[in-house]
């Protein structure tokens, strides 16, 4: 779907002569990459609009991306698995952060921040089979991700402090990116038990 | 005309670079789906850390 959508822009631009042919599957990546993250900003802006949140929401989804870039956490098979349950992840968190805006619940959303954040220490940088970390990347994306952690917890206690209503957005994107870990981690031990049997 | 395609055509590799460029210096891509990675990628790689 996207994955073949940017392909056939990167063979365009090779058929212009803008980049070379041995380097359209790069370039078909780098337009995946791009045409997915508009593409679930949009679906964002459409599910913030509709419950009446878009810019926690659109916030949340900005959040959410730094720290998914650097932690990693589990990943579909297929990109049709991919849209539908990131589609359905983005869903649940913009309800969650809806449910705890209306019901003033920052003490939760604290909790929720607190429990993501030690998952995000103990499990990342988690990688995929598609793309392997070195040893040396594996400690620099565990520094990174724990920097950024920090850096929503106190931004997270501010808000909370001040009152501030991106603490909600703060809680879910931590939440949902601690969920992606766990699943991510109990997924990889499961396939090295598979493969050790 | 044909300088308007150009100019698309230079952006649009521009910004595949630039998201290139990012996903290179990342664990992974933000979505829950990661292709394999195509070769070329590592030339995006910043050296330094």
């Amino acid at each position: 779907m996207i994955i073949n959508l940017g392909e056939k822009i990167a063979h365009k631009l090779a058929a212009s002569g803008t980049i070379s042919s041995e380097d359209i599957d790069l370039y078909g990546y780098g337009f995946f990459l791009l045409l997915s993250s508009a593409l679930y900003l949009v679906v964002v802006a459409i599910f913030g609009s509709a419950f009446g949140i878009l810019w926690e929401s659109i916030v949340f989804y900005f959040l959410f991306s730094i720290l998914r870039e650097y932690a990693g956490g589990i990943h579909a098979k297929t990109e049709h698995g991919c849209m539908l349950s990131t589609i359905l992840a983005l869903l649940l968190s913009i309800i969650e952060i809806r449910k705890m805006m209306q019901a003033e619940l920052s003490t939760a959303a604290m909790v929720f921040l607190i429990v993501g954040c030690a998952a995000v220490f103990l499990f990342s940088p988690l990688d995929v089979p598609e793309k392997p970390l070195s040893a040396d990347d594996w400690r620099y994306y565990r520094r990174i991700s724990r920097r950024v952690a920090e850096a929503y917890t106190l931004l997270g206690v501010w808000a909370a402090v001040f009152g501030w209503p991106i603490l909600y957005s703060i809680a879910a994107s931590v939440t949902l990116e601690g969920i992606l870990l766990l699943a991510g981690t109990i997924n990889q031990k499961k396939a090295h038990s598979e493969n050790a049997e | 005309m044909k300088n308007t395609k150009e100019m698309v055509a230079a952006l649009a590799k521009h910004a595949a670079e630039k998201a290139l460029r990012r996903d290179a210096n990342r664990t992974s891509c933000n979505l829950i789906y990661q292709p394999k990675i195509p070769n070329g990628l590592y030339r995006f790689k910043k050296e330094k850390r």
